[in-house]
């Protein structure tokens, strides 16, 4: 192994080489912010690369490497999102209202990554707190897509999506509310995975939709993921959601076999109108594969399928007005001053927040208003339960569901940012397993024609998280 | 589904949002684009169905009330990231008008 185009190694080879002594972790660092800072003028992946303290990072990496008091990720160079705090370095979730808040605390998930000396090397573009499915929505502009600039790079974690995709670090640590980690990771051509809802511990999240939000992996290979998800997946006493079912050994649970595997096909994730023919042929060649590794498909009904986007943008606006209630101006970030306390609010929040992220806390606001909130937030509650019951029967036929992760690859800039709900139907395959709360994994499958990548997703049941990895693990070694 | 200014200025100021004109009249057909399209839910009969508010099924997880006990540097960290202070006090607009 050359230490040329060591950011271009997966999390298991750099490790190895590490305990080799092939090359440093200062060194691993080195090419990785050499990469991330080419390439940011281009694609705008980062909000921060903090190069100083990166390298601090690697030399204490290099040393606990040396002591062999090390972890599999120690040394390991990777990104953050935006919108998850880091202690000491600036989280402003794009947005301007927070544009120069730096947290004194880490998220617990980030905490515990960095307790293996792994080494972070800067902080991930997205839409602002999330908002969006093509990062155009970004207070710091678009990020552009590796595989063809002038297309979007998904969202809302594209910053992350792109810093794996392009080399410019071996990880990063993305949030998915509706599909923020599923679809860039799919648009990207890289693995992104939404672990079960009270998996991973949410304290140090931006909250948007507190009933959804979960932070997960994007990495180069599924090996990869679940070596992170080992690390920060558990029980959080600062998160009253997170769960008390012991982690498994998810590096070791997905090598075992598939054989024997009753895996779902939901025909209406293939009968979209309107869905790319080419998306459809390549997610379907790659469903085939699960024949020959010994699984066998069957077909399932998902009926509320179509009724998961209108619940989710009643649920997660509602929630969003209440948890954005709080950046006010006093508290934390920026204050606009008015002439009275409610104008200093008023114009904090206006200059503060992008267009988007305005749109949602009034839809949000008028579904929970006196008057609306039975027939919008309250009927929204009740589909829920029945996409979940969607999903209950399912899952009584077969072990694991699969379907494309977007009905199409990534779009140009600009081609739907003024068509509001063209833009919230991108999100029409995965926004059904998170409002059930169910672990989904997009893994490549292939690229179109034209070269952009397609993503397969395979979703679980509640805390199968180590299953749906398994699954993916062996497509991904069928080239 | 047709939302108004009307119903958009109200809800800006449910919203502490200040708007513009301009942003009003934009809000106020996003919106009603929205409202419409969420109406198909309507289309699916709940009366014999429950909400869900979480899918975890925890109930009344609680923790102790306990004081958390910070370091100096923590404590000017926090002091320092409040948008206004001055020496130790966190500072504020007023509530009140002078009269």
């Amino acid at each position: 192994m050359k230490s040329a185009n060591l950011n271009t190694l997966t999390i298991t080879e750099a490790a190895a080489g590490l305990r080799a002594k092939e090359f440093s972790s200062v060194e691993l660092t080195q090419a990785c912010l050499a990469r991330a800072k080419e390439r940011n003028a281009r694609l705008n992946a980062f909000i921060t690369i903090d190069e100083i303290k990166a390298l601090e990072q690697a030399k204490i990496a290099d040393t606990l490497l040396a002591s062999d008091n090390s972890f599999p990720l120690t040394g390991i160079p990777y990104s953050i999102k935006d919108a998850i705090c880091t202690a000491g370095t600036l989280s402003t979730g794009a947005s301007k209202i927070l544009g120069d808040y730096i947290p004194i605390y880490d998220a617990t998930v980030i905490k515990k990554i960095r307790a293996t000396g792994a080494v972070l090397i800067g902080k991930t573009n997205c839409d602002t707190f999330g908002h969006g499915a093509s990062n155009e929505n970004s207070m710091y502009g678009s990020v552009r897509n590796p595989y063809d600039e002038t297309k979007v790079s998904g969202g809302s974690s594209g910053g992350s999506a792109v810093s794996v995709a392009d080399n410019h670090c071996l990880f990063s640590i993305g949030e998915d509310t509706g599909g923020s980690i599923r679809q860039p990771a799919s648009f990207c051509g890289i693995n992104g995975l939404r672990p079960t809802y009270g998996r991973n511990s949410r304290y140090g999240i931006m909250a948007m939709a507190s009933s959804l939000d979960v932070v997960g992996p994007m990495t180069k290979t599924v090996a990869d993921m679940a070596i992170i998800m080992e690390t920060m997946a558990g029980y959080d006493p600062l998160d009253a959601t997170t769960v008390t079912e012991a982690v498994p050994n998810y590096t070791q649970e997905i090598i075992g076999s598939i054989t024997g595997l009753k895996i779902g096909v939901p025909k209406e994730y293939f009968e979209l109108e309107g869905m790319d023919e080419e998306t459809k042929k390549i997610v379907e060649e790659k469903i085939k594969e699960l024949e020959k590794l010994g699984a066998q498909l069957i077909p399932v009904s998902l009926p509320y399928t179509k009724y998961a986007v209108p619940t989710y943008y009643l649920i997660v606006p509602s929630e969003d007005s209440s948890n954005l209630a709080r950046l006010d101006g006093l508290r934390y970030g920026v204050r606009v001053p008015g002439e009275d306390l409610y104008a200093t609010y008023a114009n904090t929040r206006a200059a503060g927040f992008p267009d988007e992220v305005k749109r949602r806390i009034m839809i949000g606001t008028y579904a929970l208003s006196a008057g609306y909130y039975d027939a919008y937030y309250k009927k929204a509650q009740k589909v829920r339960t029945l996409i979940i019951q969607d999903f209950q029967t399912a899952f009584s036929r077969c072990d694991a569901i699969v379907t494309p992760t977007s009905p199409f690859p990534a779009f140009d800039i600009g081609a739907k940012k003024e068509d509001i709900l063209a833009m919230y139907l991108a999100d029409v395959f995965v926004s059904p397993a998170s409002v059930a709360g169910l672990p989904a994994l997009s893994i490549p499958a292939g690229k179109t024609e034209a070269g952009l990548p397609v993503g397969l997703q395979i979703i679980g049941p509640r805390l199968a998280d180590a299953l749906v990895m398994r699954i993916g693990n062996h497509l991904e070694k069928i080239k | 589904m047709d939302i108004t200014i009307a119903d958009i200025e109200w809800v800006g100021k449910l919203a502490r949002l200040t708007l513009t004109e301009k942003e009003k009249e934009y809000y106020a057909g996003t919106l009603s684009q929205i409202f419409e399209y969420v109406e198909m839910l309507n289309e699916v009969d709940t009366s014999m169905v429950q909400e869900t508010s979480q899918v975890t099924g925890i109930m009344d997880r609680t923790r102790s009330d306990e004081s958390k006990i910070i370091n100096e540097h923590e404590r000017q960290a926090l002091i320092n990231q409040f948008t206004d202070s001055e020496t130790n006090f966190l500072k504020v607009p007023a509530v009140f008008k002078k009269t």
